[in-house]
């Protein structure tokens, strides 16, 4: 017998719901069975009034369904309109048994005891609706549930949330409000969730809003209780209600008695599919996070693939024409010729998944250089990543004498330092022949370095070698450095973290590649901060060269990440190489010197303590006023705000106070910015100048502002523009609604010629901006 | 500041405009004294008329300084230059405008003129000597706090010290009271200017307490901690009023400056029109 559908489609999340309605647009004969009384019941769970992204933005939608970034309930409302105007075939209510039978010949029995049959299936289940339950005794009681709809449902309740993830947080955070929430927490910190989310834990807990428990497991649950245990013994809190948000992984149960092999046996394995959905049982396709694809509109996309290539039809990829449009500067549109020459011709990239590879060159852009042009300049603020597809650059050493220059040919990359420091570019590049470049942005190429061990290795180790070739040691050729790079060790500091103590073994020479450490050493039973010391830098040599204990402390002002290199190699190199022992030795006496002259001045009265203390370190350019100066007239506020929309990015009298050194409230345009970490929309840049500054995208959701430690990011509707006298006269009163709020800050004046309006317009010169380093350098003088 | 970056406005790229205006000075000085009208030196021969053009240029440019402190969207230069001009060179016009008149003041419309760019002048002078002495006042009797900072510190004082009154006797609690209702900071010129007010009740409830009776040691205990949060209290509030008085001075002399340059401004195009129409 025929089977009754052509298609059956299980589960209506975004990737089912868009193989539906593309089937039923096409006319194919289907069905979507839902478990769920409703549509996409995983959307439907989120938080309410939640914000839903639409990453990546630049992949096409092609589905019926539309989807855009946008609050839960209007993509929602969207979906359930489009699927009843495109007469949709779904039976809600009806969950799947089990799956029988070959290609062309489904029996997919349902839970109320029927079955369908269909020649095709698409799986589209997802993983929330097997969300990772407690296992402990007690854990079936009523008052434990796995999810939250709407936290304002919740009143005077005590609650306790278990999970230290984005969705416990935030789940935590939107109770805390009107009720009494503990967040328990297996590790010490959140550093597992998104910064701002951290950030906002963090700052609840702080604020006593709530409470936690660190290293801390569930033990039992009971009537209006938890038993947990903490690093201070048994404790059992009494609750109204205990949220537990511990993830969600495969059915694999379901999954498996479908005759679909998963690869491994861990809890969050996926079953492995062909390039065209297929899993290991033809004619059972699988799509969305059950796939390997979490993101909603990667799997919008799937459905409609899927459903094109279950009908016998090739469709290219969605991100084809972008692609194509990359590559058209070459004359070609070729794409899989392309990416198999990027993969074969650039060791990095040899072994990462064709998946990453084209998300990769989705944002990447392609350039075509002539000898002589200039890829980008020494001390421009531009960060991104560029590989070598063809041809040749230079990094030019020393601008006055051209023929001073490193040649970088086909396959390998530069640029890799702005991925680390987050400082300005190091040399300028020119083209040395007619060549091919891909610029790929900060952002993705550390996305791929993350997701990929093999590209980070290789970073790496090539950028140890280069860091000491560029810092240290440039007059040494790079082969002799390939020993003393493999010696070496990256190690990560966090602020205020030691390096090495004063009177500990020289053992070693620290170059900081990220961040920047001070200084001190103890004078007269106190310790004195000596030096700052920025990324681009060594420290540790003066016990190298004296053969002596360390002579001082050396602590990370920031975070900070430095290249450990080893002490008796390092000398070794020095006895072969008499110019770079020369240049160390020069280094030794400088420090020598300007220790000594702080030493005997007592450290400076401490203002450069104030200054590392305040952060001042991690800054590229602050604001400071001289009080000695400043009378209070405000006009830097003024200034700001007539500047920038009414809105003053600046608060004059708020901020930390030394003798007469003034820090306000204002953007110090951090080396690596806070509040770049985070921004969904990726709405925050740094112009080549270097200025920190948000773009229109911004959607206001608060991230930045709450990962500024220096809080100067306020979020303001903007619609206060000046408005002429006339209408300002004769205009009805403007009662319209203000307009969303978005994230604003000092942007250093950047669309004015004259710069910073705020120390432009300070009539007695108080107010001053610069840059820290020049700052902390003036002190030794 | 320890490390020197700032620079003032007086010091102005290295005091560029005090040496354009001393020099400018001598110049005129010299011209002057070698300059024979051939009668008493008045405003009318070609080197008074050319010595008043520029006055009257300068005190345009003056003037000139209430628009660009303004101007926020555009130039390229810092108001800290424009106003270290402003000072000097309106010291100069002084000495121009002198020489432009001969030294020959009467009581006409001309020397009113003369009498209120001197008296602007002078408001300016002034100013400059407000600027330089009071903002270390105004950093050091904050103390590192906001003003908001210590308005709240008040208010949790206050409550404080009525906390401490509870135990005490109705008067004793009644001066509390009023010290915390009625305490003023600020409000006419004259309290603004005013850093110790005889009339402020918590100076006066302080005095108060002083020859209070009470009775048994816990009322003693409690009499000398409310003492103490009392002290603290005319402590915190004599260091805000001085930050009012340095604050108020700071701007009050411009409510005299600003009508003077615009005074001024007037006489001049009236001195400008008697001279070519009437004289």
């Amino acid at each position: 017998m025929a089977a009754e559908y052509r298609i059956a489609i299980i589960g209506s999340g975004p990737g089912g719901l868009s193989a539906a309605g593309h089937a039923a647009e096409l006319g194919v004969s289907h069905v979507l069975l839902e478990k769920a009384s409703h549509l996409s019941d995983t959307l439907f769970k989120f938080q309410k009034g939640k914000f839903v992204m639409a990453t990546p933005d630049v992949l096409p939608l092609r589905s019926p369904m539309p989807f855009e970034a946008g609050a839960r309930e209007e993509i929602l409302g969207n979906w359930d309109s489009k699927s009843d105007q495109l007469k949709v075939n779904v039976r809600l209510n009806t969950e799947v048994v089990g799956i029988e039978g070959e290609k062309g010949n489904f029996t997919i029995k349902t839970g109320d005891g029927r079955a369908v049959t269909a020649e095709a299936v698409i799986l589209g289940i997802g993983l929330q609706g097997n969300l990772n339950k407690l296992r402990v005794p007690g854990a079936e009681l009523p008052h434990i549930q796995y999810q939250l709809d709407d936290p304002d449902e919740y009143e005077l309740e005590r609650i306790i949330i278990i999970g230290a993830g984005d969705a416990a947080i935030e789940n935590a955070v939107a109770l805390s409000k009107q009720n009494t929430v503990y967040v328990l927490n297996r590790g010490e910190d959140f550093a597992r969730a998104k910064p701002a989310n951290e950030a906002l834990i963090t700052s609840a807990i702080d604020a006593g809003k709530i409470q936690p428990f660190y290293k801390a497991n569930t033990i039992s649950a009971g009537e209006g209780s938890l038993t947990i245990d903490t690093p201070e013994g048994e404790v059992t809190v009494e609750c109204d209600r205990v949220i537990a948000r511990l993830g969600a992984s495969p059915p694999r149960k379901f999954v498996e008695s479908c005759g679909i092999t998963f690869p491994s046996d861990a809890r969050n394995a996926l079953p492995e599919c062909s390039e065209q959905y297929e899993s290991n049982v033809a004619g059972i396709y699988i799509v969305g996070a059950l796939g390997g694809y979490p993101l909603i509109k990667q799997a919008i996309n799937q459905g409609y693939e899927a459903v094109e290539y279950i009908l016998g039809n090739a469709v290219e990829p969605a991100d084809a024409p972008i692609l194509k449009s990359k590559i058209s500067i070459l004359e070609s549109d070729d794409v899989e010729a392309f990416l198999r020459k990027v993969r074969d011709s650039i060791p990095i990239f040899a072994d990462i998944n064709a998946l990453m590879l084209r998300e990769m060159m989705v944002e990447s852009t392609v350039h075509k250089y002539v000898p002589g042009d200039i890829v980008f300049e020494k001390n421009d603020y531009t960060n991104s990543f560029y590989v070598v597809l063809d041809g040749s650059v230079a990094v030019m050493i020393d601008e006055k004498k051209p023929d001073k220059r490193i040649v970088i040919g086909l396959g390998n990359y530069f640029g890799e330092m702005g991925l680390i420091s987050g400082r300005r570019r190091t040399a300028t590049i020119r083209a040395e022949s007619k060549c091919v470049l891909i610029e790929i942005p900060r952002r993705t190429m550390i996305k791929v370095r993350g997701n990929s061990p093999e590209v980070r290795q290789a970073l790496d180790r090539e950028a140890a070698i280069r860091q000491i070739q560029t810092y240290i040691a440039p007059n040494v050729p790079r082969d002799d450095l390939i020993d003393i790079a493999e010696s070496s060790e990256i190690k990560s500091y966090k602020s205020g973290e030691v390096l090495f103590n004063e009177g500990d073994e020289a053992d070693s020479l620290h170059l900081i590649r990220k961040g920047s450490v001070s200084v001190a050493k103890r004078l007269d039973g106190r310790s004195v901060v000596l030096s700052y010391v920025a990324s681009g830098n060594y420290v540790g040599e003066m016990g190298l060269i004296s053969d002596a204990p360390r002579s001082a402390s050396v602590t990370a002002a920031v975070a900070s990440e430095t290249i450990r290199i080893d002490g008796s190699a390092f000398k070794h190199l020095m006895a072969s190489n008499p110019k770079l022992k020369a240049s160390v030795e020069e280094k030794f006496k400088d420090r020598l010197t300007q220790n000594e002259r702080i030493s005997q001045t007592g450290g400076g009265g401490g203002i450069l303590e104030f200054l590392l203390e305040q952060g001042v370190s991690e800054a590229t350019d602050v604001l400071l006023i001289d009080e000695s100066l400043c009378v209070g007239c405000d006009n830097c506020e003024t200034a700001c705000a007539e500047t920038h929309d009414g809105i003053s990015r600046l608060d004059r009298e708020a901020g930390p106070t030394y003798e007469t050194m003034h820090i306000p409230t204002s953007c110090r345009h951090c080396e690596n910015p806070h509040c770049m970490t985070d921004c969904p929309p990726d709405a925050i840049k740094r112009s080549p100048a270097g200025e920190v500054f948000i773009e229109d995208s911004c959607i206001g959701c608060g991230n930045c502002a709450r990962s500024c430690p220096y809080g100067v990011i306020q979020l303001a509707s903007l619609d206060n523009k000046k408005s002429g006298i006339l209408s300002r006269l004769f205009a009805k009163n403007d009662t319209s609604e203000k307009s969303p709020k978005k994230a604003v800050k000092c942007d250093m004046c950047r669309d004015y010629e004259g710069g910073p309006s705020c120390v432009r317009a300070c009539p007695t010169g108080a107010a001053v901006r610069v840059a820290p380093q020049a700052l902390i350098q003036l002190q030794g003088k | 500041m320890d490390i020197k970056l700032s620079e003032s406005f007086l010091a102005y790229k290295d005091y560029k405009y005090l040496k354009i205006s001393a020099v400018a000075l001598i110049i005129t000085l010299v011209a002057y004294l070698l300059h024979d009208p051939g009668r008493a030196p008045n405003g009318g021969t070609w080197f008074g008329y050319t010595l008043g053009t520029i006055s009257a240029g300068l005190v345009l440019f003056l003037g000139w300084f209430g628009i660009k402190k303004r101007q926020f969207m555009s130039g390229t230069d810092l108001l800290k230059g424009w106003l270290s001009a402003h000072v000097y060179l309106g010291v100069l016009v002084i000495f121009l405008s002198l020489f432009h008149a001969g030294f020959q003041l009467g009581l006409n419309l001309h020397s009113l003129l003369w009498t209120l760019l001197l008296l602007t002048v002078l408001s300016g002078i002034y100013g400059v000597f407000c600027y330089v002495r009071y903002p270390s006042i105004l950093t050091g009797s904050r103390q590192g706090l906001t003003r908001a900072e210590i308005l709240l510190e008040l208010s949790e004082l206050d409550l404080q010290a009525r906390d401490v009154a509870m135990g005490l006797g109705d008067e004793i609690n009644a001066a509390i009271l009023r010290a915390a209702e009625e305490t003023q900071i600020g409000g006419s010129i004259s309290k603004m200017l005013n850093v110790e007010p005889a009339d402020c009740p918590t100076m006066l409830a302080l005095a108060f307490l002083e020859g209070a009776q009470v009775s048994g040691e816990e009322q003693e205990a409690a009499l000398r901690k409310l003492r103490a949060v009392l002290i603290r209290k005319s402590e915190l509030l004599r260091r805000l009023r001085t930050y009012v008085r340095a604050a108020t001075l700071v701007r009050l002399w411009l409510y005299f400056h600003i009508p003077l340059s615009i005074g001024t401004l007037v006489a001049l195009v009236a001195h400008v029109f008697a001279v070519f129409f009437y004289w």
